[in-house]
């Protein structure tokens, strides 16, 4: 082997000994560290972008942590309070100083009473997320942005 | 083609030894720093082309927040990267150097943990010597800096991961300028680089988020032993302003800011070969950085070069 042949192969060697590491990776997905539940106390409570509408958060675990996370919204009528289903929710957690989302998606779980169950909020690092929610209805869609601290 | 023999060219060769070990990390930051304009991959005045590998290994250890609080973690990150470097002067003032990572990381939350890796972004730099050391009498050595970096690693977004493990880019390109002032003082030296970034925009939930120029600037210093062992410290100070986020609800988003300090080392193995290694520590300034990870950091790097 020529000199630049073995100096090739050593940095290589170095380089892909570390690779290698990597390759040792691969857990089964991570799941809510808990049972969910939502406490009697919110969150937060928000107006939508629109000013259309209440929206009410809590969180569980509350306050939210470091890991997986769900969610549970109540969205009311900012004028009247009546309570308001068959909104076509999406929530995408958004870390906004990383500009970074999550590779998870949430699922969203419509429920009576104007209650939107946000499950699988990955909230891995530490740092302040947003979840940013469209509250998708027939007369336009409004938005709500529900911000976490994660210690 | 060094303008003064003896010492002086040998502290000018060791000095750019001990300058290509920080940078990474002193430049670039677990998930969603971007990669610095200065990287491992620096020939010396007398060198024709080169290439290296560099290891770096960094743990989150605290976090600082929007608002400056600091807080430590126990279930900080733990980041690994190996980077092949390669560089090549096309004149005597002129060269260009080109940085591949790769990055692992392995991440822990409550029950769960994870370890992933891909390829990152890769960086291409340039840099123009307008004045080397020695050549203008006392007067520093001047050098103009560039550098582009492409989105070719996954944002944490893309990842496959569902811990984003395997996310090592930004999703964004970035564009660098600065410049670089280095002055010795016989065995002593002292470098300061300073620059400044540009990310371009990318798609958020709703929107589309851009980011402020980024300011960073690096001041080192240390000295060179009779027998070519070199030791040294640094600092690096990153400031980025307001970006901006057009998603309903959304508005301007602080970028980090954030200080790292550190030592570094240099062998020289021969003419061809040297070996370098760096220890570095993002300090917890609580009430002055901001949206950022604290890490500590190590690395080692290897390169041949061919005078």
């Amino acid at each position: 082997m020529s000199s630049s042949g073995r100096d090739l192969s050593l940095a290589c060697g170095v380089l892909f000994v570390g690779m290698s590491l990597a390759a040792c990776g691969g857990e089964p997905p991570p799941s809510p560290a808990g049972p969910i539940s939502f406490g009697a106390e919110p969150l937060a409570v928000l107006s939508s972008t629109t000013g259309a509408k209440q929206v009410t958060v809590w969180t569980s675990p509350q306050p939210p942590v470091k890991g997986v996370n769900a969610v549970q919204l109540l969205v009311t009528d900012a004028t009247t309070g009546a309570a308001l289903d068959g909104l076509s929710v999406q929530a995408v957690p958004w870390m906004p100083s990383h500009a970074h989302g999550t590779s998870a998606k949430t699922q969203v779980l419509p429920q009576a009473g104007g209650l939107y169950q946000v499950d699988n909020v990955y909230l891995y690092m530490d740092g302040t997320w947003e979840l940013r929610t469209t509250l998708g209805a027939a007369g336009g869609d409004d938005t709500v942005v529900p911000v976490f601290d994660v210690p | 083609m060094c303008p003064s023999g003896g010492p002086r060219r040998l502290a000018v060769a060791l000095l750019l030894a001990l300058g290509a070990a920080w940078p990474a990390d002193a430049a670039a930051q677990a998930c969603c720093g971007a990669s610095g304009l200065v990287i491992p991959a620096r020939l010396r005045v007398y060198d024709d082309y080169g290439f290296g590998v560099q290891a770096t290994e960094r743990q989150t250890y605290g976090s600082l927040a929007a608002d400056g609080t600091y807080s430590t973690t126990s279930t900080g990150d733990l980041v690994t990267e190996q980077d092949l470097f390669a560089m090549a002067r096309l004149s005597s003032r002129v060269q260009l150097a080109l940085l591949v990572p790769y990055v692992e990381t392995y991440r822990r939350i409550p029950g769960q943990s994870q370890w992933g890796g891909f390829f990152g972004d890769v960086t291409v730099n340039g840099r123009f010597e307008v004045a080397h050391t020695g050549e203008h009498g006392r007067w520093p050595a001047l050098t103009i800096l560039a550098g582009l970096t492409a989105p070719t690693g996954r944002a944490p977004d893309q990842a496959h991961d569902a811990l984003g493990t395997d996310a090592a880019g930004t999703g964004s390109f970035q564009v660098n300028v600065g410049l670089e002032v280095e002055r010795l003082f016989q065995q002593w030296f002292v470098t300061f680089d300073g620059w400044v970034s540009k990310r371009t925009s990318r798609a958020s939930p709703g929107g589309r988020q851009s980011f402020a120029p980024r300011l960073t600037a690096l001041l080192a210093g240390g000295f060179v032993f009779t027998n070519r062992l070199a030791v040294g410290a640094f600092a690096t100070v990153i400031d980025e302003g307001n970006g901006h986020d057009t998603a309903p609800g959304a508005g301007d988003v602080a970028g980090p800011r954030y200080a790292t300090a550190g030592l570094a080392g240099a062998v020289p193995l021969d003419e061809s070969w040297r070996l370098q290694a760096t220890a570095s520590a993002d300090l917890p300034l609580g009430g002055w950085g901001r949206n950022q990870p604290t890490t500590l950091g190590i690395g080692t790097s290897l390169v041949r070069v061919w005078p």
